[in-house]
């Protein structure tokens, strides 16, 4: 199902358990990882081409004909930290727009040549980019490259289509937030209140006022300035001629003209220097949740390197420390995930980022009880080193989850990543170094950055009280 | 030994929608036109059937060192007796450790391969799976048939999965699609397992572990199971560990039989959720299944319904009225049935103008037959999905333990891309008439009935639907 355009990612399995229906929001793209082991020491290595147009537009070609499809995505450097103050949610309300039509190509018409010649496409906001991406036929890439330099060209902005996908997009809120139970939590919620710098507090998908607040001229507005050729990235993954994709993207993209983009706010986050509280009463939820959220090191730095490995160890997948420590040992939830970047991955953002961990629990466990048990099993990580046994499976499932991102058949997953290391680190081969930058990492230093960040000066816990609890429960307590 | 038929899929997928020739001057204002499609090839499998009658499948696919292994048994809710839910907390406590392995031990060793073990029951199909680095194929193997075989059902974890089950459920229905889906499914198939929604406090706090090793005593077995092997595996070490590991497994008992299905109850159901911004709409019906030659021109009709993103629903309440999110409809199939149904969340104050679009898109289909560029849109896209859906290794398996659970042979896959194909636009109003027919659907509306029903049932389609 397409469901298109969305800032929502899936949550957790508790959440999602048994919807008969769904029409699911498009999947985030899924927690990446890194490369090989032994076996194939060089890692896994994807081609990688990568150069500028004269407007300053990067380019990424990466070429796999294992599956006769190709996969476009475009990035632009403008996620929702940055969107005008007063218009909480217009970064994901323009991403909407981006669908609404060109002078060239009437709404729906996008549509029409990518899903009507048996394709896939979908767009999303997130802290530092927003992205289109489509997968298609491979004899279907010259339309959808034609597509993408069209509207990056210019939009068919009206007060129609503007009021409808205003509509569209609060009914997208309702549906994830408002009318759901847990709505946005902890992936909406826990920043606003961890957060101090307004660009990453505020509220991402938008109060329903000021998204009505929306006018043509901030649509304008947004777009001279965003979306421009060289803040973005065109990634193109899969089937293709290397030598006509570039003649294509040449003559699509090639005769934009370059323009400026403003200067950056600042969005720098101050250091927190003492643990933060907070709760909120959700009138639908029948059970209370927990969510604990650190500050991470800078990107790129060895600490944040290291915190990767402790993501990995602490927080993913059933032989995690927190998931044997509060679901195994003590009961407390079937599950409690989490992790960097609760709307992505570890590479795929540009500047300040929570580590979370979040649980929903029965009444019987205190709040306090719950973040004992947190506090005991953190504790216990940092209490020494991961051993090489650890370290070892913390590789092998990067490395096997990194093959998934690469033999996805959309690609989005490894579209993702080499436009968000091309935006960010103006460097997409970075994806066959990855491996190497993980193996790289000593135990010592996954214990010292667990030390470091995983303090409570450092975090925030948000509490949600469930305003729906059951009547009688009569075994959902535990021992 | 089965084989798909090759087929090219995308040989046919030249449109005539866009073909406006590339110009030697290039005028950027038009739209290049399409090229022409390569062929695509299903890829196929090779079964062998054990001597205890355990079906053994291997899909070799791709060149990414992975392999996925799945073993489904045809067990599930229709065997929970007078337990509902009891083939779900079976699930939950084989997942505790297996073998010479307890629960921590089996996680640490899953992940160290790569993967993570998945146990879990449907209505009539339970399922043990392991997606893992291609060179612990085996290994794998190794873990998925001792949970089948030597599960360890540990007391001490049973009531702590309770409470999981508890906890999860008293989520789930407050979510109101869940409350919706339940409400509709109750309606479809009443009195039936299918029709049971999830399991009560009281039902879970009725589980004990004699009910559970009960159920994997009697409800296991290699006759009853199917193992699929898909992407990339040394295929005599692979069927050599499956010989070692099943091989002297007992045939088990003859699966059961659905109980057979009631007839559908006609009616709208209309559940309070005080202060919903939103109602929650599921309108729909039962339809034929797999193997009913009416099936491909069903699933177009589908798309063009509202299945599609470009469907005529989700253009009509999202695209032109706003009114929801993600609207969309499918049809769901079961063994021995199957059900359509259109989805959606909406504006609560336009609860009753949705579902009148709803209907309007509908009962025009019944009639109006549609162009031929919207239905080629539509054939492009179903082709194009299943593509791409078996385009990974779990997508394969999906797709042929599909055919396996509804009894069709591999070139049913192949067949679908022609007989999709092959709909004409009156053939698809012909469909809508005999499958799709409004007056034969029940409708679910979850919301804030002090705001919303009155105008609900003042529709014209609503007022002959009995109020159940």
């Amino acid at each position: 199902m397409p469901a298109y355009r969305s800032l929502f990612r899936p949550l957790a399995a508790a959440l999602a358990a048994a919807v008969l229906f769904t029409s699911t929001p498009a999947a985030a793209a899924g927690k990446p990882a890194a490369a090989p082991t032994p076996a194939a020491a060089a890692g896994l290595q994807v081609p990688v081409e990568y150069y500028r147009l004269p407007n300053g537009l990067r380019v990424v070609l990466s070429r796999d004909t294992t599956l006769p499809t190709t996969t476009v995505g475009v990035y632009y450097q403008i996620g929702f930290r940055v969107e005008p103050k007063g218009r909480t949610g217009f970064a994901h309300l323009f991403e909407h727009m981006m669908f609404q039509g060109t002078p060239n190509l009437p709404k729906g018409g996008l549509d029409q040549i990518v899903s009507g010649n048996g394709g896939a496409i979908n767009g999303s906001t997130r802290f530092d980019y927003t992205n289109y991406y489509e997968v298609v036929p491979a004899h279907v890439l010259e339309s959808v490259l034609w597509v993408e330099a069209d509207r990056m060209r210019g939009l068919d902005i009206n007060a129609a289509s503007l009021a409808n996908q205003q509509g569209v997009v609060k009914n997208e809120v309702r549906v994830n937030v408002l009318n759901r139970p847990y709505g946005g939590f902890p992936w909406l919620s826990l920043p606003q209140y961890a957060n101090t710098n307004w660009n990453n507090a505020h509220n991402f998908y938008g109060d329903l006022t000021e998204l009505d607040a929306a006018n043509l001229e901030d649509v304008k507005t947004f777009f001279n300035n965003y979306y421009t050729p060289s803040n973005a990235v065109l990634v193109v993954a899969g089937d293709f001629e290397a030598a006509r994709a570039k003649a294509w993207i040449t003559q699509y993209f090639g005769s934009l003209p370059a323009r400026a983009t403003p200067a950056r706010p600042d969005i720098t986050e101050p250091a927190q220097t003492a643990e933060k509280r907070a709760s909120y009463v959700d009138k639908i939820a029948p059970r209370p949740a927990l969510a604990v959220g650190w500050h991470m090191p800078e990107r790129n730095t060895r600490d944040w390197l290291a915190m990767g490995v402790v993501d990995e160890l602490l927080l993913q997948g059933d032989a995690s420390l927190l998931r044997q420590r509060l679901v195994r040992d003590r009961g407390m939830s079937s599950s409690i995930d989490g992790g960097v970047n609760l709307l992505g991955n570890l590479y795929n953002y540009n500047g300040p980022m929570l580590f979370t961990a979040y649980l929903i629990h029965d009444a019987s466990n205190t709040p306090d009880a719950v973040l004992g048990a947190i506090d005991s099993a953190v504790d216990e990580f940092k209490a020494k080193p991961p051993t090489q046994e650890d370290m070892d499976r913390a590789i092998t499932t990067l490395r096997s989850g990194l093959y998934d991102v690469v033999g996805s058949s959309t690609r989005f997953g490894l579209v993702d990543l080499l436009a968000s290391f091309a935006l960010f680190d103006d460097d997409p081969a970075r994806i066959n170094r990855l491996e190497a930058e993980l193996r790289s990492v000593k135990p010592e230093e996954v214990q010292a950055a667990a030390q470091r960040y995983l303090r409570r000066e450092n975090r925030t816990i948000l509490t949600v009280e469930a305003g729906a609890a059951p009547k009688a429960n009569t075994i959902g307590g535990v021992k | 030994m089965n084989r798909f038929n090759h087929c090219a899929a995308w040989l046919l997928a030249a449109t005539a929608l866009f073909t406006l020739p590339a110009q030697a001057a290039v005028d950027l204002s038009k739209v290049p036109a399409v090229g022409t499609p390569k062929d695509f090839v299903l890829p196929a499998r090779e079964t062998i059937t054990l001597p205890n009658g355990l079906q053994v499948s291997f899909i070799p696919f791709g060149t990414l060192p992975k392999v996925t292994l799945v073993a489904s048994v045809r067990t599930g809710n229709i065997d929970d007796g007078a337990h509902p839910g009891l083939a779900d907390i079976t699930a939950d406590l084989m997942a505790e450790g297996a073998g010479d392995r307890d629960g921590a031990a089996l996680d640490r060793y899953v992940a160290g391969m790569g993967g993570s073990l998945g146990v879990g029951s449907g209505e009539t199909q339970f399922s043990v799976s392991l997606d893992v680095l291609a060179e612990r194929g085996p290994d794998a193997l190794r873990v998925i048939a001792d949970v089948l075989r030597r599960p360890k059902l540990p007391a001490s974890e049973l009531e702590r999965l309770r409470g999981d089950m508890a906890r999860n459920i008293s989520i789930a229905r407050s979510q109101a699609q869940t409350q919706a889906g339940e409400a509709f499914q109750s309606l479809m198939f009443p009195g039936h397992p299918y029709g049971q929604g999830m399991p009560s406090d009281a039902d879970i706090a009725g589980y004990t572990l004699a009910d559970v090793k009960q159920f994997v005593a009697t409800q296991f077995g290699a006759a009853r199971t199917r193992v699929y092997v898909a992407g990339s595996f040394d295929r005599a070490a692979m069927e050599a560990a499956i010989r070692a590991a099943f091989g002297d497994w007992a045939a088990g008992p003859t699966p059961t039989g659905i109980p057979s299905l009631p007839k559908a109850q006609l009616g709208l159901r209309l559940v309070d959720r005080q202060d919903a911004p939103q109602s929650t709409l599921v309108l729909g019906l039962p339809v034929v299944t797999p193997d009913h030659p009416d099936w491909m021109a069903l699933q177009v009709a589908n798309s063009l319904l509202g299945g599609a993103f470009f469907s005529r629903i989700t253009l009509n309440i999202r695209e032109a009225k706003g009114y929801a999110y993600s609207p969309g409809s499918g049809i769901s199939p079961r063994t021995g049935s199957a059900v359509w149904a259109q989805n959606a969340d909406v504006t609560r104050e336009e609860t009753a103008n949705a579902l009148k679009e709803i209907f309007h898109e509908v009962e025009r289909l019944q009639s109006e037959a549609p162009p031929l560029d919207e239905l080629q849109r539509n054939q492009n896209l179903l082709v194009g999905r299943l593509a791409l859906s078996v385009s990974t290794r779990q997508g394969l398996v999906g797709r042929v333990a599909f055919l396996d659970q509804f009894g069709l042979p591999d070139s049913w896959l192949s067949n679908y891309i022609s007989a999709v194909r092959a709909v004409t636009p009156q053939r698809l109003v012909e469909v809508m008439q005999t499958h799709l027919a409004p007056a034969k659907m029940s409708l679910v509306v979850v919301g804030d009935l002090n705001k919303v029903r009155d105008s609900v049932k003042a529709l014209p389609q609503i007022q002959t639907l009995p109020e159940t």
